[in-house]
């Protein structure tokens, strides 16, 4: 008999274990797989000082996603770990995303926390804890293809998070179930379930954040783990003048238009001008207007592929993602000696090394990489 | 699935005989500060238990105050010489009640088997040049290792050194004797000797000592134990206590014998895993307790790993919020995180048997071979 998370056992046989964050969609995931008779060891991640990075004294919210898996995890009654990785999460997320900002690129942390601290260390335990597969809250499809599993967009698109998910390999994805992806509808799904199950995280709102930068003011945290690296410089406008000062690259993104500093009378007719590249090596900051931020071509690096035969001579139709929130575009992924490089179909505005370049065939996610430049 | 109890330094199972006097004295409203017949009732069961725990450590009864627990017998110990300005003495491998009440402690080292270094010890005391108080951990909670309190207390005294024992985990495991022993102070705790929660004692010798102070009132309120701390004392712990503490005295030699369970243990992992590293296993150590790494394992990994068999283990001390860090204790001992990140301790308990060992190394071996494999 194959259950319902494709292995050919009873649930009761199946240990599963659940990498719960101790939000809603995590929490249910734990809660369906339990109510449906598998052997669910829920884990939770501690990955940082809660106190440290929100800055408050012996902080009242301190922990408080922890305690509330666990909370799930007693109140249904199965097992539940908390695995410190702070030192893990240390090393392979946010000493990356400080140096990538200090690069001058906008990082995705989640991304690397997915493809390091949770889906390399936490499932390399999950493994030596003679689990079966580890399952996960997030909105993605794994589907079992005539050559292994595929990794496909959510059916709820509006959530779906395959965007943060590319870089999963497929020793990985063999191992890992989502069983949300299949939700038509995060708002009245999932929480139907959080309530009908009468979670004490029914009601918690999304996460909106990177998780250890509260408020969203990233360069706070970059300040405070490298003050020293933080210098004033130049703003010059893409013909070579010297416009204004910037106090350090790491406040300045790709795309950016606000917060600039820069009066009128740089251009002729007063038009709106855009960050279009940093400069970490001089420490500038360079400005253009909105034209000048569109590319066709992009080179990523550090690959990972979902797809055998991902290169082609003559270009692979494929669609692409460059940032989470925007729509798929049509390009072309070409690969010379393992150098990979998209054509996209239109120019895109606003590409930002760092950021992840997600390839697509349809709704299959056949991996992607990292934008190295864009032009 | 039966289940296995290895994690006795954290918590005892209580014996049934301590459980009966607890629960006998729990049918009565017992407020000893109460004139009526009631409250003489429980004056009179706490000042029993007071000198059964007297008579059992060769102290005065006087001089014993019941606290809380451990914690805060340490802080009240630590807070009356901290705010005296002494200068305090400590080791890498204390309990957090001691280490992290501490603003500035000055930290005499351990030796890598987790015995503190004299010389080093009488370095640093003969450096003082003010008034000095040396808090030390008499068996280690975490290793088991058992301090040479008569070559320390050698080596304090020729600096007037006033002295305090955290004696949480001597009690019941080697024999306690407070006068032999020439301490100023001592903290110990009833859950530690299968006795309940909530409930322990600072013991001192009265302080007739030069430089020795009278402890803070570290609670204020009402005037019991004779005005040293306040709050109503509560009968039934404290009467649980003291059967705890006359059934660990008597059975001492009996938990002595627990040894021959923990060499077991520690010849069949050695054998099974030779590269297992056992701390401290070169200075005396209580019988109850080892404390052993696997490289490569994570702590966690293990405990998971063992729990999921209803084995109850802990990696080094337990941490309130359930999450493990990497032991103080074994990075004070020169342990490297690849190795200390990997160790369990196993405890063992006065309810411990031979058949739990062997079930125990039964699924240790399991573990170990899925994990390397």
């Amino acid at each position: 008999m194959i259950n319902s998370l494709g292995i050919n056992k009873e649930p009761k046989d199946t240990r599963v274990v659940v990498a719960m964050s101790g939000g809603v969609d995590s929490s249910v995931t734990a809660a369906l797989l339990h109510e449906e008779g598998y052997e669910v060891i829920g884990v939770t991640l501690q990955l940082y000082d809660y106190g440290e990075a929100t800055a408050k004294k012996g902080a009242c919210c301190a922990g408080q996603d922890i305690y509330d898996a666990k909370r799930v995890a007693e109140e249904l009654g199965f097992e539940h770990y908390v695995l410190n990785y702070q030192s893990k999460f240390k090393e392979s997320v946010i000493d990356d995303f400080v140096d990538s900002y200090l690069n001058g690129e906008t990082p995705i942390p989640c991304v690397k926390c997915n493809q390091s601290v949770k889906f390399r260390d936490l499932l390399q335990t999950a493994k030596d804890l003679n689990a079966d597969c580890m399952a996960t809250g997030h909105y993605i499809k794994r589907i079992d293809g005539k050559d292994g599993a595929e990794l496909h967009r959510a059916s709820d698109l509006g959530k779906d998070q395959s965007y943060f998910l590319f870089a999963t390999t497929q020793e990985q994805l063999d191992f890992l179930r989502f069983p949300l992806g299949d939700v038509k509808s995060k708002d009245e799904i999932t929480r139907y379930h959080a309530e009908r199950l009468n979670l004490c995280v029914a009601n918690k709102p999304d996460s909106q954040d990177i998780c250890f930068v509260p408020n969203g003011s990233y360069a706070k945290v970059v300040q405070k783990l490298r003050p020293d690296a933080i210098k004033k410089g130049n703003i010059k406008h893409i013909d070579g003048r010297v416009i204004g000062e910037h106090n350090g690259v790491i406040n300045y993104t790709i795309g950016q238009r606000r917060g600039l500093g820069i009066g009128g009378g740089v251009t002729e007719n007063n038009s709106a001008l855009y960050v279009t590249a940093v400069d970490p090596d001089l420490n500038e900051v360079i400005v253009g207007p909105y034209s000048a931020l569109a590319k066709t071509k992009i080179d990523i690096k550090d690959c990972n592929w979902l797809l055998n035969n991902s290169s082609d001579n003559n270009g692979l139709d494929i669609i692409v993602k460059l940032r989470s929130v925007q729509e798929p575009a049509p390009a072309k992924l070409y690969n010379v000696n393992d150098n990979y490089h998209i054509e996209l179909a239109e120019p895109q505005f606003g590409i930002a090394s760092g950021q992840a370049c997600v390839c697509y065939i349809g709704d299959r996610v056949i991996g992607g990489g990292w934008i190295k430049s864009a032009s | 699935m039966k289940r296995i109890y290895f994690d006795c330094n954290a918590t005892t199972l209580m014996k049934p005989a301590v459980k009966d006097v607890v629960m006998k004295a729990m049918d009565y409203p017992y407020n000893a500060s109460s004139t009526h017949k009631i409250g003489r009732e429980a004056r009179r069961i706490i000042e029993d238990a007071r000198n059964i725990i007297a008579e059992s450590l060769n102290a005065e009864s006087n001089n014993i105050i019941f606290t809380s627990g451990a914690t805060e017998s340490n802080n009240t110990i630590l807070s009356t010489f901290q705010n005296a300005n002494y200068d305090i003495i400590t080791t890498p491998t204390e309990h957090p009640s001691i280490i992290y009440y501490l603003k500035e402690p000055i930290i005499t080292p351990v030796l890598d088997n987790g015995l503190i270094d004299l010389d080093a010890l009488d370095k640093i005391l003969s450096e003082r040049d003010k008034p000095s108080l040396l808090s030390f951990i008499l068996v280690n909670n975490e290793t088991g290792v058992i301090q040479p309190v008569e070559e320390i207390v050698k080596i304090a005294k020729k600096y007037k050194t006033i002295i305090h024992l955290d004696a949480v985990q001597a009690i019941g495991k080697i024999e306690v004797d407070f006068k032999k022993l020439d301490v100023d102070f001592i903290s110990i705790a009833s859950h530690k000797i299968a006795g309940p929660q909530g409930i322990g004692a600072i013991i001192t010798a009265g302080c007739k000592k030069e430089y020795c102070l009278d402890l803070d009132l570290y609670f204020k309120g009402g005037q019991q134990e004779k005005n040293r701390r306040a709050g109503t004392e509560s009968a039934a712990l404290i009467a649980g206590f003291g059967k705890a503490m006359e059934l660990a005295v008597k059975d001492l030699s009996k938990f002595q014998d627990l040894s021959k369970l923990r060499d077991k243990i520690e010849t069949k992992i050695l054998e099974i895993a030779p590269e297992a590293v056992i701390f401290g296993k070169t200075a005396p150590r209580s019988s109850n307790t080892t404390c052993v790494a696997i490289p490569g394992i994570a702590s966690m990994t293990q405990l998971i790993a063992l729990d999921l068999e209803n084995i109850c283990v802990s990696s080094g001390s337990a941490c309130s919020s359930g999450t493990s860090v990497i032991s103080r204790v074994l990075s004070g001992m020169g342990a490297h995180e690849d190795v200390s990140g990997c160790a369990i301790r196993i405890s063992l308990g006065w309810q411990s048997t031979i058949e739990e060992v062997d079930y125990f190394l039964q699924i240790w071996q399991k573990m170990y071979n899925h994990i390397k494999s």
